[in-house]
């Protein structure tokens, strides 16, 4: 049962890969040239801030970087193609980066509360 | 305390089916999609014709003989219905074997190429849902088998329900889908509400006979409602015709409850588009315990707002000559399907494309096997390639919503002049003008909300 989960989530990631290789040949990934956008994230008593799903505006290929404190364990989902799931533990603060290299608006989510953190804007 | 760079998955996160969405239109093309609306308003209102045009289904020209035959033959049917049936079979399937996991194609199916995809369609193809519809199949298949008529029920349909069985299972499908991530992506809760239309549906067309499903079967009366708009049509006597899309919405009949229809239609897709924007989110996150209450609120309330307002301009129509104000909503509701249709393009076309692709792939691997049989969807072409032109689909967007204004205005105003005497034509349709107006610039700040 697991086995073949794990076979299905394979088989996806596989497609995603695929499918994002087919994109990254487009304009030759285009790196921007501003400094990183920071997201101050704090987790703490079963809130998080920021917690409004506001808009952050980022350049295409403008680094992210995401300073994440909490004190319970949580995972931040960030909702782009591929996806990056980042685990925080309780007490650790976490830094966390990527860059994203398509258009688009990305929520960024708190997976233990359900909640759109921010709104990638990434243009 | 120390820094550290902790876990960290590059996955395919599967939260919602899409959860990607385009970037807000520009404040520019929203104000010149916005002028452009007031101006056309203005303008039909005051150059165009005074005495009425349509000719609704008395309309149109014959299709050449070859293509009408094609078209009707019991082969074409066949053909159809066939595919159409091994479609649901393959989705049955894979609701019943397939995992629980947003890679199932039923999830996809249902919400992309089923609720998004019968709209273009119908645009094309005119009322085809009605005829592959599988529901009314498996419907003639009982009626077969017990040697009954599947045309007649037990007792008439009751004019005066009309469309509203549809309206209530439209809204419940945007229930379904809006209201509640963790129910839209659960497969058991989908497999309960597909489970419940059939038996709603099959029972009540044993009831009613067969036209239930053209009253009470949410995909078919949407997929009607639009083919409207399609150039294609049958007319009074039965021949097939082509005709200006104007031409066959205005031979929509005006049922009761046709106005609920289209109120949960651009009342939910609005609600679509507001409830992922920053301002919904910061509100409504607030209340993250009832979350699901405010959504159920926020959904019926644009519909209920879409309702009202649709209905209280049509009956504050002006000037009136012999008809009763109760049955103006139904005669004025046709006009608001392009704005609908203009609503829905501008809202899901990234979604359907990106999306749609995807299910594809999907569809060759119903129980996550790792089938391969559909991969080349994905090696043939960048399922997100649409969304690397953000500014053509800015563009695209504010055009559909303002054709689909165009057409709106312009079926409301040969309404108008039909149901008004000549001296009222002109200040009587104001109340749906200025609605019509409202709807578009609604149209327009949603699609610009961050």
């Amino acid at each position: 049962m697991r086995a073949r989960h794990s076979l299905g989530l394979a088989a996806a990631a596989t497609a995603v890969l695929a499918l994002t290789s087919a994109c990254g040949g487009g304009d030759g990934n285009s790196r921007s040239d501003k400094p990183p956008v920071t997201i101050e994230i704090v987790e703490d008593g079963g809130t998080i801030t920021p917690d409004d799903g506001r808009p952050i505006a980022v350049e295409v290929g403008q680094e992210v970087q995401l300073n994440v404190s909490s004190d319970v364990d949580d995972e931040i989902h960030v909702h782009t193609q591929p996806g990056h799931e980042f685990e925080v533990k309780a007490g650790v603060d976490g830094s966390f980066s990527f860059t994203v290299d398509s258009p688009g608006v990305y929520p960024i989510e708190s997976h233990g509360l359900e909640i759109t953190i921010v709104k990638l804007q990434v243009s | 305390m120390a820094s550290v760079t902790a876990q960290h998955h590059v996955v395919y996160l599967a939260h919602g089916v899409g959860n990607r969405e385009d970037l807000p239109i520009p404040a520019h093309d929203a104000f010149i999609g916005a002028a452009l609306a007031l101006i056309v308003s203005f303008v039909v209102l005051g150059l165009a014709w005074r005495t009425s045009r349509f000719h609704g289904d008395d309309s149109g020209r014959p299709l050449p003989r070859w293509l009408a035959d094609i078209i009707d033959s019991p082969v074409t049917h066949a053909v159809l219905v066939t595919f159409a049936l091994l479609f649901a079979s393959w989705l049955t399937l894979a609701a019943f074997f397939g995992k629980d996991t947003l890679v199932n194609p039923v999830f996809g199916s249902v919400y992309v190429l089923l609720w998004v995809g019968l709209v273009p369609a119908a645009l094309v193809f005119g009322p085809i849902y009605r005829l592959c519809n599988p529901l009314r199949w498996l419907h003639r298949g009982i009626c077969a088998l017990a040697r009954i008529d599947y045309r007649n029920g037990l007792y008439e349909y009751p004019r005066r329900v009309g469309l509203w069985p549809a309206a209530l299972t439209l809204f419940a499908f945007a229930w379904l889908e809006l209201v509640d991530a963790n129910l839209s992506t659960s497969l058991s809760t989908i497999l309960l509400w597909f489970g419940f239309l059939a038996v709603f549906l099959v029972a009540g067309a044993m009831v009613f006979g067969d036209v239930w499903f053209a009253r009470a079967d949410p995909f078919e009366v949407y997929s009607s409602l639009v083919a409207r708009l399609s150039p294609f049509g049958r007319r009074t006597d039965g021949v097939l015709v082509i005709r200006n899309p104007l031409e066959n919405l205005d031979g929509m009949s005006p049922l009761p409850g046709l106005v609920g229809t289209v109120s949960v239609l651009l009342g939910s897709t609005a609600f679509d588009a507001f409830h992922g924007s920053a301002k919904w989110l910061s509100w409504s996150q607030k209340y993250t315990d009832h979350l699901v209450l405010v959504n159920n609120l926020g959904l019926i309330g644009f519909c209920l707002a879409v309702l009202l307002s649709l209905s209280l301009a049509s009956i504050a129509t002006a000037g009136l000559g012999s008809l009763p104000r109760r049955d103006l909503p139904a005669q004025f509701a046709h006009s608001i399907v392009p704005i609908v249709v203009g609503y829905v393009v501008a809202h899901y076309l990234s979604f359907f494309v990106s999306q749609g692709l995807q299910t594809l792939v999907e569809l060759g691997d119903p129980f996550t096997r790792g089938w391969t049989a559909m991969t080349w969807v994905s090696d043939q072409f960048n399922v997100y390639a649409i969304y690397e032109h953000p500014t053509g689909l800015a563009v695209t967007k504010v055009v559909a919503v303002v054709i689909g204004h165009v057409l709106g205005v312009i079926s409301a105003h040969d309404r108008a002049v039909r149901l008004l005497p000549r001296r009222h034509a002109i200040v009587g349709q104001l109340p749906m003008l200025v609605l019509m107006v409202a709807y578009t610039l609604t149209g327009l700040w949603l699609l610009f909300l961050p």
